[in-house]
């Protein structure tokens, strides 16, 4: 199982969907790709009642790219897993176990083919909370 | 065009896409309002609950679909010492349902206890096995403890959702998930251990590369038809086992690292008691094989008579309805990544 990458928090401008941000776990935004991206991107949010993970999508031609934030205030792991669109994958990426943190980084979410879809799930110590997001 | 005015436009195309999209599809999500709930006073035999829906989602599923529904809810303020039940009845296509239920007392807002804040999570695995609109609602259902007065007390937060629309099924098509069969399940200081609730023999995908384990026990204080001295308390020790086997039959690898011991008062009555093993890692030893079973351990360790509830019986469907439905209570089950 490969590990995702972290490095220390940097504060972004775009703030898109962010403002949103619902008091319900496992509320799903996603919204319209953006206009400068070479390859389409997709925000997207997911939480727990302990744990928040933002952050943005882009699909590319067998990866999907994952810049995401990621705050708990206990201890979660994170799985993503990508899909082509027949449901072709190559397994979760899982995260090791964070606790008490607030942290961003990036994962390259290998897929068998183009990416359709990719799965994100939290799973801290009460509650697991998954979404799936599609290539827009 | 800017940075920031980039943010702004994508905003306002997701409320617009919000706002085009939410009439064509059901909630899958639903934040409580909080409300004050009335409960009534005990009848002078038996019980009346009342019965209040708070809220409802729904999710258009497969036939092969697995979805993961949970309430959570959080109450306080308790006029008198109630009952508080945070119960889901999901309903589906052919006459198919679901329901769970957890419960527990709420002391009164003067008692000083912990336990008159309560908050108490009911979620379980829905797979009707047919296609069609699966609809769930969350009542929080309740009654006074006293017999002569009517109580209320305060829904203060809470959610009811879908938080996985695509759990993985075992390699037979079905959920691994199972309820306790109805009836209290003894433990005392003759019969101190029961294994309950359980997941039999079960095989996951050879993909699967690990498992989210929950076991949520309803522990009742005091069983029923034994000598009880309501002044006290019993004492309870709850393990979540999960067994991974090798394809000679022999264990593989087993965990037991979420436990728990509960001193639980009587006047609490019913205790929820959940245990989760977030990352059982599957073992890809040689011999090892994607098969598994799991349980919680309930050992009796002291106190008052003790016993785990299973699916209650009879429920109305409202207050007082001559319509009545079960809801499963103590359960456990897998999600699977």
């Amino acid at each position: 199982m490969r590990k995702l990458h972290t490095r220390p928090t940097k504060r972004r401008r775009v703030k898109a969907a962010v403002v949103l941000a619902a008091a319900i776990p496992g509320t799903l935004i996603s919204a319209a790709p953006s206009a400068v991206a070479a390859y389409p991107t997709t925000p997207f949010e997911l939480h727990t009642d302990t744990s928040q993970m933002k952050g943005t999508l882009a699909w590319y031609q067998r990866t999907i790219g994952v810049d995401y934030t990621l705050k708990t205030s206990s201890c979660v792991r994170v799985f993503m897993t990508g899909y082509t669109a027949d449901g072709a994958t190559e397994g979760p990426n899982a995260t090791s176990t964070s606790c008490h943190v607030a942290i961003s980084g990036n994962a390259a979410i290998g897929v068998p083919g183009t990416p359709a879809s990719i799965r994100i799930c939290l799973s801290d110590v009460t509650l697991t909370v998954c979404g799936e997001f599609k290539r827009p | 065009m800017n940075i920031r005015s980039l943010g702004v436009t994508a905003v306002l195309a997701l409320i617009a896409c919000l706002l085009v999209a939410t009439p064509a599809q059901a909630a899958t999500s639903v934040a409580f309002t909080p409300q004050t709930i009335s409960v009534p006073k005990l009848p002078e035999t038996g019980v009346v609950h009342s019965v209040t829906p708070v809220g409802t989602i729904s999710l258009n599923m497969t036939a092969t679909q697995t979805a993961y529904v949970v309430s959570k809810m959080r109450v306080n303020d308790a006029t008198i010492r109630s009952l508080f039940d945070n119960e889901v009845v999901c309903r589906g296509p052919g006459g198919w349902s679901k329901n769970m239920v957890t419960g527990q007392n709420v002391y009164d807002r003067n008692s000083g206890s912990p336990s008159q804040d309560v908050t108490l999570y009911t979620r379980f695995l829905v797979h009707p096995g047919v296609a069609g609109t699966v609809t769930c609602t969350a009542n929080v259902r309740g009654n006074s403890l006293s017999p002569t007065d009517d109580a209320t007390y305060r829904l203060v937060s809470g959610y009811l959702m879908f938080a996985d629309t695509a759990v993985t099924n075992a390699t037979d098509g079905q959920p691994v998930q199972s309820s306790v069969s109805p009836g209290t399940h003894s433990i005392n200081a003759d019969s101190p251990v029961v294994r309950l609730p359980a997941l039999d023999y079960f095989t996951l995908p050879a993909t699967v590369q690990g498992l989210n384990v929950v076991g949520d026990a309803e522990l009742a204080v005091c069983s029923p038809s034994t000598p009880c001295d309501k002044t006290k308390a019993t004492q309870v020790k709850f393990t979540l086992f999960v067994n991974q086997w090798k394809s000679d039959g022999t264990l593989c690898k087993t965990d037991s690292s979420a436990q728990v011991t509960q001193d639980v008062a009587y006047w609490v009555h019913h205790k929820y008691v959940p245990l989760n093993k977030a990352d059982f890692t599957v073992s890809t030893a040689p011999g090892c094989i994607p098969r598994f079973n799991a349980y919680v351990k309930v050992e009796w360790l002291g106190g008052e008579t003790a016993g785990i509830q299973g699916t209650a019986l009879g429920l109305t469907d409202s207050q007082g309805s001559a319509t009545t439905h079960a809801s499963d209570m103590s359960h456990a089950y897998v999600l699977p990544y």
